[in-house]
């Protein structure tokens, strides 16, 4: 975005002064930046929902820093919908198990064991016009059988980081970062979906 | 004129019942998001077979595994492994293939094309009523009513609240910036 748009995004900011700020990652970490390197008045807001691209460590710390306000990370496709959330603990990432069927395997289309890096297939279970079954994402995960159940799908994504060729927009240095394990419970499956720096 | 009556009244109506903007599936998903773990995987197996089972009937892609893989409730998870998983490829290539053609006014929706190509896909009206993004709202105590500024890039997605609220508009991203 140039600063034009910034520009004129802090204008409507302002006018509007909102509740829920939800955007793309880096549109959001753009704004966020602008507003410090203009050293600009921002009213904070009470929520901030980052969607679409990786959510690094330093764009959440910009972010919630900026507008004063927890930033929720929330993984959306177009093809697929909100696909799943952090819910306010932040601990983790939350899917509908009666929405979405999620399997991460590996190159030959096995289950990844505890652990490890696979790819993310999802399945509507809504879709009735045109079918995503086993869908390719383009994304990976990280399987662990790891559960809390303190909400809806008792499955939840400890991090989400998504779209490898996203990251090559902005940054050349690409690695993936090790997801840190909750404490496991047997016979428990959970999700972690992890992303690159 | 019915409408411009309807949608208000029906606003009013919901207000007053303390439900204002909340949609069917939404309290569905409240009802049933303490489940037991066994519980929810049944209830998830149980959509999984009843979805296949209306795409082995009704979508020409899939239509040759009708009779090659046998459908039961319990064993669904093994009988999905043996569909090929789908590509964004194999929808550029063959779109008419996986469409529903029993079903009619589809949604269209264009991906970004951030990770690859463009692709081009369509979801029926009731798929856009059935959506976890109100009870993710839910979770983080994000109500219609609060204000929103939405940041987006892409210019091809849309963006709505829920298709039942009265306020619900369908606006495609025009430019950067996008106020509800």
């Amino acid at each position: 975005m140039d600063e034009k748009k910034l520009l004129s995004i802090h204008k409507k900011y302002l006018k509007v002064k909102p509740k829920v700020l939800r955007g793309i990652t880096r549109s959001m970490y753009d704004f966020a930046r602008y507003i410090v390197d203009t050293n600009k008045y921002i009213p904070k807001c009470e929520i901030c929902i980052s969607i679409g691209q990786t959510l690094l460590p330093k764009y959440k710390e910009t972010i919630e820093a900026v507008f004063k306000a927890p930033l929720i990370n929330r993984y959306v496709s177009t093809e697929c919908g909100d696909v799943a959330s952090q819910c306010k603990k932040q601990e983790g990432l939350h899917y509908v198990p009666t929405l979405y069927y999620i399997e991460i395997l590996d190159s030959i289309l096995n289950q990844v064991s505890e652990g490890k890096i696979g790819e993310l297939y999802i399945t509507i279970l809504n879709s009735r016009y045109f079918p995503l079954i086993r869908y390719k994402t383009n994304d990976f995960a990280i399987y662990s059988s790891v559960i809390k159940g303190h909400s809806l799908t008792l499955k939840e994504q400890e991090d989400i980081k998504k779209r490898l060729c996203d990251l090559f927009k902005y940054n050349m240095n690409i690695k993936i970062i090790t997801v840190k394990k909750i404490n496991a419970q047997p016979n428990d499956k959970m999700l972690h979906i992890i992303s690159k720096v | 004129m019915i409408t411009r009556l309807y949608t208000p009244l029906n606003y009013i109506k919901r207000y007053l019942k303390g439900e204002t903007l909340k949609t069917k599936y939404f309290k569905y998903l409240k009802s049933i998001q303490y489940l037991p773990l066994e519980e929810l995987i049944n209830l998830q197996k149980e959509e999984l077979f009843y979805l296949l089972k209306y795409f082995f009937d009704n979508i020409e892609a899939y239509k040759k595994y009708k009779d090659t893989i046998k459908l039961d409730k319990d064993t669904i998870f093994e009988a999905i492994k043996k569909i090929p998983p789908l590509a964004k490829n194999d929808i550029i290539n063959n779109t008419n293939n996986y469409i529903n053609h029993h079903l009619k006014s589809p949604i269209k929706y264009k991906t970004g094309g951030t990770s690859s190509n463009n692709v081009v896909i369509y979801k029926d009206v009731s798929e856009e009523l059935m959506s976890s993004e109100e009870y993710f709202n839910y979770m983080n105590d994000i109500y219609s009513e609060k204000t929103r500024l939405i940041l987006a890039r892409s210019q091809q997605t849309y963006y709505y609240d829920s298709k039942t609220d009265p306020e619900t508009t369908f606006k495609p991203f025009k430019k950067t910036i996008f106020m509800m």
